[in-house]
């Protein structure tokens, strides 16, 4: 465990080295106190547009953090070869994967909270409320969701030669469990034949992460919490689709040849 | 003496992408023997297998047939790598870390105790004379400043075995003094020094024996007094013999 | 460093070329020439009614269908209706529409082709479930605790849909206590967004002047959207609904009105089908108008009109009799001037 906790110690300290996370903090937080800057008819009551333009803000941020830190991982390992010197010690392949997977967690999990922590203040500025138990519910379904998002671009560090390629592929997978995921059985059931059978297996082969996307409807409108056990229940499906896909990743990491010179 | 490193009718074949050719040998069944406390040069011209020999020790290449070793363990086990540092030829670490920083990431992950790693650090550091830039980020260092950081974390864990690549290639001649008092210092402390070069000058003066190899198959081997009298000629020239040189020697 | 030069070549470019089109469609002087307009063409429409459905999907909570959903429902709706309802001959609907004359807005027993005229954001797309009855709700100021059943989402098909419900919202119910202000930022972006969208004025001054009391609020926001759309006289109608019913100046309304009747003229007389539903609207409100002031001659005159295009005259004829009565018993007034 020393090892992979080791590699996670360098990925996050290079995360708060680098400036992508700076930059788009404050650029989210930006853009939401400019939106709540803007009054509508006089009333500084108005809440729910606000909210609803920081969470997907938000979100966009905390994909972009996640993706493209980890599809950077191995490519930056492999081209500036500090891969290398890393196997030269008792260092496995997936450790190596293990550790770069859990430094983009830790990343994505600081970003997460921060994030939140913001909107609950611009919350509490406005409605004069701090559902706490909500925000956790939110940010635990948030970060496990990131899980999947960052094992999905490790995986794709690996399959695909080019990080920029991996990454617009990752963004339009994400992007569309998203927003279709929770329909392509609805989809399916409207279909005939092969077409129906090919849509269906998608479906059920998809990491259904749109139900953290999803819950963004409850923080705007105020709504009951979500049971506790389903929260765990969707955090344990992520967790076990993350590791799938850790393993998948391993697999293919393991026939790529590394050689000196 | 103990075989530190033993290598049994290596032999590596690499995979051609064209349907039907057959795969390029780059190792034809290697012998190698490398004993405790010995200084090993392994010589050879560019594209005689000396590099792959270094993938396979490293776990890097796995090889085709026969086997490699490193204190009796096979080196596709991770843990035969526990007690060995490795400099490559190039500096490729982490530039956004500090050299202290890097040292103490290795540390961690060769499960040195925190205590015992801030020691070995401080002792380091100071070996390679970095105490004046230990704490700012590689990427401010200069090539030789970064091959002394390589250095250290070769060394961090007290490594038995120091395998090193082309070690004072791209270093100024002051540089290369340094790397020199180093190996010979490990030499001292009895560590064993398995090290790959073109600068046959420099074998000649730290190394014990040699190995020379050529298209993958081991050609000479022997301590270097024995083979200048062997041969009747000092190391440059026995090299270029053995690579078939056709100039005047 | 050459790449950096290519960025800047690039940008500089682009500045030029994106100033040069917003810079001739400003000069075109387009009544509608708004920076969104020059941005993002017919494209903005599209935005807008995003937007518009944004509101609706606030004012339900976030319990709303989607096109996968409303595809879905409509399908099923199509098989039933070929299964069960078999038109005959004689086959009578409900009345379709009646003359509105309060502030209700038009009481529409067709709710579900036309859902939300009571002030509701007309989203066509919208399409409620079975349960879902908002021709009670038309009038009230507030629903609170209105359930449907669960509607459009049916049973759960599956684990997963099932598992997702739980971070989903379930109920059908509708934004109350004021918290409807929610949906007017999307109504505004929606108006911004296409000036030309004559219902979101008339939807967001519904709300801001019945459910908000902020008819100043909503009185400058209609007249916005007549500087857009000077010939609306859906805008006019909404108007003269906010000067009658909630800023009592019944004389300014019935203006208004008679300016609407003008424009519904200009817009609607030569076509073949023109929008009777409106001009009845306008009818209605206006003769209900003078009936309150004491004008009994002037309301009967509107209501006499009014009977040409309702589909229920003789609800009509019975209101003409009673005011005819009324008109007997009581001395002639002066009427205000109209224009």
């Amino acid at each position: 465990m020393n090892i992979i906790f080791a590699l996670a110690g360098v990925v996050v300290k290079e995360m708060y080295r680098r400036k992508d996370f700076y930059v788009l903090f404050v650029m989210t937080a930006l853009l939401t106190l400019l939106a709540g800057s803007a009054t509508f008819f006089n009333d500084p009551k108005i809440t729910g547009y606000l909210k609803e333009i920081c969470l997907l803000l938000i979100w966009v941020a905390t994909l972009v953090i996640a993706l493209t830190s980890a599809a950077r991982q191995i490519p930056a390992e492999r081209e500036s070869r500090t891969i290398f010197p890393l196997l030269a010690k008792p260092v496995t392949r997936w450790h190596v994967i293990v550790g770069k997977f859990l430094g983009c967690w830790v990343v994505a999990a600081l970003a997460v909270a921060m994030f939140y922590v913001f909107f609950g203040a611009v919350v509490a500025a406005r409605e004069h409320a701090l559902p706490v138990a909500h925000y956790l519910q939110a940010a635990i379904l948030h970060w496990m969701a990131l899980a999947v998002v960052i094992a999905l671009a490790i995986l794709g560090s690996i399959v695909f030669s080019a990080p920029s390629v991996n990454v617009t592929i990752s963004f339009i997978v994400v992007g569309g469990v998203l927003t279709l995921g929770e329909h392509l059985n609805k989809l399916a059931s409207r279909m005939e034949g092969l077409s129906q059978t090919l849509t269906s297996i998608v479906y059920f082969l998809l990491p259904h992460i749109e139900w953290a996307f999803a819950y963004r409807d409850l923080l705007l409108f105020n709504q009951p919490l979500a049971p506790w056990s389903a929260v765990l229940t969707a955090a344990v499906y992520w967790a076990a689709y993350a590791a799938a896909l850790l393993i998948g990743a391993w697999l293919a990491f393991r026939r790529k040849t590394l050689t000196l010179g | 003496m103990d075989a530190i490193l033993r290598m049994d009718k290596l032999r590596v074949e690499y995979p051609v992408k064209q349907r039907g050719a057959t795969p390029k040998v780059a190792l034809h069944g290697l012998d190698l023997t490398v004993n405790a406390g010995e200084v090993f040069g392994f010589l050879g011209p560019n594209g005689a297998g000396k590099t792959t020999t270094m993938n396979v020790l490293l776990g890097f290449v796995q090889p085709t047939s026969g086997a490699a070793y490193l204190f009796g363990v096979d080196v596709r086990q991770p843990i035969a790598r526990q007690r060995i540092g490795f400099l490559p030829e190039l500096t490729y670490y982490y530039k956004f870390l500090t050299a202290e920083e890097i040292l103490r990431f290795y540390a961690k992950v060769f499960g040195i105790p925190s205590a015992e790693a801030d020691k070995r650090i401080d002792d380091l550091i100071k070996l390679v004379e970095l105490e004046h830039a230990r704490k700012r980020p590689l990427k401010s260092y200069s090539k030789g400043m970064q091959q002394r950081v390589g250095l250290a974390q070769a060394l961090i864990n007290n490594p038995d075995l120091l395998i090193l690549d082309e070690p004072t290639s791209g270093l100024d001649p002051l540089g290369r003094m340094k790397v020199r008092e180093i190996i010979q210092r490990l030499k001292d402390e009895g560590k064993t020094v398995f090290f790959s070069s073109h600068e046959l000058g420099e074998v000649e003066t730290v190394c014990d024996r040699v190995a020379i190899v050529n298209q993958g198959e081991l050609k000479e081997q022997g301590r270097v007094s024995d083979l200048m009298k062997e041969h009747q000629c000092d190391l440059e020239k026995i090299f270029l013999k053995i690579v078939g040189y056709q100039g005047q020697l | 460093m050459r790449r950096a030069w290519l960025i800047l070549i690039l940008l500089t470019v682009l500045a030029f070329g994106l100033a040069a089109k917003v810079q001739t469609a400003l000069a075109r002087g387009d009544e509608s020439g708004n920076v969104f307009e020059v941005f993002f063409g017919e494209g903005r429409r599209m935005f807008a009614n995003h937007f518009a459905v944004k509101a609706d999907v606030y004012l339900h909570s976030g319990m709303y269908p989607s096109i996968f959903d409303q595809a879905a429902q409509a399908e099923e709706r199509e098989k039933k209706e070929a299964a069960e309802h078999v038109h005959g001959p004689d086959c009578d609907h409900a009345p379709a529409h009646e003359v509105d004359t309060s502030d209700h807005g038009v009481t529409d027993s067709n709710h579900d082709e036309h859902a939300h005229e009571d002030g509701h954001v007309h989203v066509d797309e919208h399409v409620h479930g079975p349960g879902c009855n908002h021709g009670e709700e038309t009038g009230s100021t507030s629903v609170g605790g209105h359930e449907c059943d669960t509607g459009f989402m049916g049973k759960p098909r599956d684990w997963f849909e099932a598992m997702g419900r739980n971070f989903k919202v379930t109920q059908h119910t509708h934004l109350t206590a004021g918290k409807e202000r929610e949906i007017l930022p999307w109504l505004e972006m929606a108006a911004d967004l296409d000036p030309q969208r004559e219902e979101t004025y008339t939807v967001t001054a519904y709300w801001l002047s019945r459910e908000m009391n902020k008819p100043k609020e909503a009185e400058q926001f209609l007249r916005r959207g007549l500087r857009a759309n000077p010939k609306s006289y859906e805008i006019l109608f909404e108007l003269g609904r906010v000067y009658q019913h909630h800023l009592s100046d019944p004389i300014r309304a019935r203006n208004v009105w008679h300016a609407a009747l003008r424009r519904w003229d200009e817009a609607e007389k030569g076509k073949e089908e023109p929008d009777r539903v409106g001009r009845n609207k306008i009818l209605g409100q206006l003769a209900q108008s003078y009936a309150d002031s004491g004008l009994y001659d002037e309301a009967v005159r509107y209501f006499e009109e009014a009977k040409l295009y309702s589909p229920a005259p003789d609800a009509l004829e019975l209101k003409i009799q009673d005011l005819r009565t009324k008109a007997l018993g009581t001395a002639p007034a002066a009427v205000p001037a109209q224009h």
